[in-house]
């Protein structure tokens, strides 16, 4: 419009332009707010749905190789299959702060400051968290099937506790909150699932969790209109 | 019917800027850039109406250096986010009884 208005004489210029902004009526009022919230939450939603959606893949082909070679392997995963676990997880480490990071662009402010330390969270969480199962290993001098269950139990722990932290930065998140009740109920569960079948669990259910949680926030941020409940996070 | 409405705002681009810095909250600032990317406007339009809305002190303008780079962060005064509220209160008013209107008719 602008390359069309810049040929016209300057009144007829200024007059389409503001014929362009006028509001016919409320209701298109309110149609424009409702849009604009719609794309606002999409926006907003879509870093963590996207970092969602990364952590179900990395859990499925990160678990799954370790439930495949433990199968093959008499119940324990061989070294490659734990380099490959690795390598997944680290995949997943810098995806998600890629993400966090371009979410977080353009903004500035308290919400930034706590999108950080809740990314940070994270990182010190699994660290502090696995550190703790290696010294439980060594100290208590588990076995092979008893240490899949401790690492499985405590990493799952671990996201339904950050999941519950997270879900408390906002206002409150339905597919948030249900994903920490999965989440802590899998803990237990895993407890009692050791090799091959505690790999799958994880890979299946931890993995689908997260998924499910990446469409549920897709879902849910295609509805928000004018009600707009949710600041930057 | 909509002469009540805040003149400011009730235009098509003002009223879509001050959604979206009441949705980013006050306090928090958003930069020129991601605020024309979340609008789809021009450059030119967007600065035109920040303008005219900071002329209202409905929004505060701050520019900064990030590296090298110039950058302009936006945020909702507290005015802004109270007209804002004002103008939401009065849309539900005006739509409420245009209904009534149109039930008892």
């Amino acid at each position: 419009m602008s390359d069309k208005t810049s040929q016209l004489p300057a009144h007829r210029a200024q007059s389409d332009q503001a014929e362009a902004e006028a509001i016919e009526n409320p209701a298109q009022a309110l149609g424009l707010v409702n849009e604009q919230n719609r794309r606002v939450s999409s926006m907003l939603a879509s870093g963590s749905q996207r970092i969602c959606l990364v952590w179900g893949l990395v859990w499925m082909v990160a678990y799954l190789t370790l439930a495949v070679s433990s199968l093959l392997n008499h119940a324990v995963p061989s070294l490659w299959a734990f380099l490959l676990y690795g390598l997944a997880i680290m995949v997943g480490v810098v995806l998600s702060i890629v993400l966090g990071v371009r979410t977080g662009s353009g903004f500035r402010g308290e919400s930034n400051i706590r999108g950080t330390a809740f990314g940070w969270s994270w990182i010190l969480a699994f660290i502090f968290g696995m550190s703790m199962c290696t010294v439980m290993v060594t100290h208590f001098g588990l076995q092979d099937w008893q240490i899949s269950m401790l690492y499985n139990s405590v990493a799952v722990l671990i996201v339904g506790i950050q999941y519950m932290a997270g879900s408390s930065l906002g206002s409150f998140d339905l597919p948030m909150f249900l994903c920490v009740v999965f989440m802590l109920l899998l803990c237990v569960v895993t407890l009692f699932l050791a090799g091959t079948v505690g790999y799958l669990v994880m890979a299946l259910l931890g993995g689908g969790c997260f998924l499910a949680l990446a469409l549920l926030t897709y879902r849910a941020n295609r509805v928000r209109g004018v009600r707009g409940d949710e600041h930057v996070v | 019917m909509s002469s009540e409405l805040d003149p400011i705002i009730h235009a098509t681009s003002r009223l879509r800027i001050m959604t979206v810095l009441s949705r980013v909250g006050q306090g928090e600032e958003i930069s020129f850039e991601r605020l024309r990317q979340l609008l789809n406007m021009t450059p030119g339009n967007l600065s035109v109406h920040l303008s005219k809305l900071e002329g209202a002190r409905y929004l505060k303008q701050s520019k900064t250096f990030e590296g090298r780079k110039p950058i302009t962060y936006i945020t909702l005064s507290a005015k802004g986010a109270a007209a804002y509220q004002e103008y939401l209160e009065q849309l539900t008013r005006l739509l409420s009884g245009a209904d009534s209107d149109s039930l008892r008719s």
